[in-house]
């Protein structure tokens, strides 16, 4: 048991009739980074916030470290690090002064927090502008910011909800670069997201979420060696499908929209099928955990 | 709706000790402290919008008025005289419910401090205290700007009103968390114009501020003896004539009482709005 961070067992909530979580179960191990996916409103972002107190469970238990959620909330508390999804930095105050202000709510001893303080600037980075306000700062160096707040009290674990949306290539590489770097530090880590890339990159282990429960749990690459075969061709402008191409062994075709979406193992016959037909265009690519994610919740749009 | 109403019910219990706590908790202060170090980048604003509206009132109404009444004064005691502990209070009562209406609010929803506090070890009541303290340290300056202004136009009459000060951070506490109460529920700031309306301003007036409660027709005496600025007024016009009676400690009492009550009733519908 000693190697569970956080454990999750049997989570339910509804919101006014509606039921979000219908019983979600998952363990992360120390120093892990657990992924969690899945379309909008499948209770990701629900799961994160009870896991961080914003959000009272119906039913379930959550242990975080061992320490029982329904007894021990402020010891949870105290030992976890938010990076919530909408930016809320206060405005009005540096960037130093937000994680000044941030430390007194964990009542942290003035010299160790100054310290850390220090710490965790440099760590993100931003040490230079620890001075300027944050409406001054660009929406990567907020994002960072987010990061070193959520890491003031020196937290067992950290829960991001969606931490790099909006960001641009460059801050999102040096965000995941941190977030590697915590991991190796020992910090068990849970993020949500919807990009698929971050999650194959980071997450030793991630859960597909879908209408309140968990659909496949496992490492992203078993997923995508078990849910897909290892190439996708995909196929804009085709009208019908060809029989030459469905005919063949351990071939399957998706539809969505006006992309066609051939899977197998053995791209090269369909390649030969598709060079006859013109006016297409196609892109053959391995297959990976945005297949996977298709496969699990289905392509159909979320409203 | 049974449901909600049980909701409700186990909310009220679970907060009512934590309430206790969170009046003297190193987590209610931290809240404060985040409030008043904000504050400071704003002080030379809030300190002339504190100063500037009791200089109009005791610059209209008190010599405006003071004229019409006359020598004899109320009972005796000059208009001005009688007015200023009044204005005094009352604008200990706005500084504090503008701080927990507008100034919550915008940390609540667009701001989302209060999410941001929430996920530390910060719990609802600590969070709902801490927020009426600092309303209650920005009304306890007001006290002392208005004291200093109404001392040098000779309004005060005892040394005792230096006591108006701590006074005002009780008037601040008591505000301060009914104010927060209008927050917890409201759906937008429009929504304070029936809390500035409808509750702050018949309480401004019917208070005896203005005039000794004592004019008013019966029925309208015993309302006004329910407002709680009317206790206030009692004490601040106690402290700076001198004039001390043994009502005074029920009038602190009652504000106290009030402010009490009121954050925990805050923290409640917080906590229902906020960690559903």
């Amino acid at each position: 048991m000693s190697d569970v961070a956080i454990s999750v067992q049997e989570l339910v909530k509804a919101y006014n009739g509606i039921q979000a979580l219908r019983g979600i179960s998952f363990e992360v191990y120390k120093g892990e980074c657990f992924g969690l996916l899945g379309p909008n409103g499948a209770g990701k972002t629900t799961t994160v916030k009870i896991l961080c107190g914003l959000v009272r469970k119906d039913n379930g238990k959550v242990y975080v470290d061992g320490y029982d959620l329904d007894k021990d909330i402020r010891r949870i508390k105290g030992i976890v690090g938010v990076v919530p999804q909408d930016d809320n930095l206060d405005p009005d105050l540096s960037a130093r002064a937000n994680l000044e202000t941030y430390a007194r709510y964990f009542c942290m001893d003035k010299e160790v927090a100054r310290k850390r303080i220090e710490e965790v600037l440099g760590f993100v980075g931003l040490q230079e502008h620890a001075n300027r306000l944050i409406n001054t700062l660009s929406g990567g160096m907020r994002r960072r910011l987010l990061l070193a707040r959520a890491l003031v009290n020196n937290p067992k674990v950290l829960l991001l909800d969606e931490p790099t949306a909006g960001l641009d290539p460059q801050s999102r590489l040096a965000f995941w670069e941190l977030l590697r770097g915590l991991e190796e530090q020992g910090v068990s880590i849970v993020i949500t997201t919807h990009s698929m890339d971050e999650a194959q990159r980071l997450c030793s282990r991630v859960a597909i979420v879908d209408h309140g429960e968990i659909k496949v749990l496992d490492n992203p690459f078993s997923l995508i060696q078990k849910f897909c075969p290892k190439e996708v061709i995909e196929v804009r402008g085709l009208k019908e499908i060809p029989k030459d191409i469905l005919q063949l062994d351990a071939v399957k075709v998706e539809k969505a929209h006006e992309t066609a979406f051939i899977y197998g193992s053995d791209m090269d016959k369909v390649l030969i099928a598709l060079s006859k037909i013109p006016e297409i265009s196609y892109l053959r690519r391995q297959t990976n955990l945005e297949d996977v994610f298709m496969k699990v919740t289905g392509r159909e749009l979320r409203e | 709706m049974k449901k909600g109403w049980e909701h409700l019910r186990n909310d009220a219990l679970a907060l009512a000790i934590p309430s206790i706590f969170a009046l003297f908790s190193p987590f209610t202060f931290a809240v404060t402290y985040r409030n008043l170090r904000v504050w400071r980048t704003y002080l030379w604003a809030s300190l002339i919008g504190n100063l500037g509206e009791p200089l109009l009132y005791l610059a209209a109404i008190g010599f405006g008025i003071g004229a019409l009444v006359g020598e004899n004064g109320v009972y005796g005691i000059p208009y001005d005289v009688f007015l200023a502990p009044g204005i005094l209070v009352s604008t200990c009562m706005y500084t504090a419910t503008f701080e927990t209406t507008f100034g919550s609010f915008t940390r609540m929803k667009p701001q989302k401090t209060f999410d941001a506090i929430l996920v530390t070890p910060v719990n609802i009541a600590e969070l709902a205290t801490g927020e009426v303290y600092s309303s209650a340290m920005k009304s306890g300056l007001g006290a002392l700007i208005v004291l200093c202004v109404i001392s040098a136009f000779g309004l005060v009459k005892s040394p005792l009103a230096i006591l108006t000060i701590p006074l005002g951070f009780l008037v601040g506490y008591a505000f301060g968390a009914l104010g927060l109460v209008f927050t917890a529920i409201a759906p937008d700031y429009s929504f304070f114009n029936y809390f500035f309306t409808l509750v702050m301003a018949p309480m401004f007036l019917l208070s005896g501020i203005f005039f000794p409660v004592s004019v008013l027709p019966e029925w309208a005496q015993i309302l006004a003896h329910i407002l709680p600025l009317t206790h206030a007024v009692n004490i601040s016009r106690s402290l700076c004539l001198g004039t001390l009676s043994s009502d005074l400690l029920i009038h602190v009492f009652v504000l106290f009482l009030g402010g009490l009550l009121s954050t925990y009733v805050a923290s409640i519908l917080l906590l229902k709005r906020l960690i559903p």
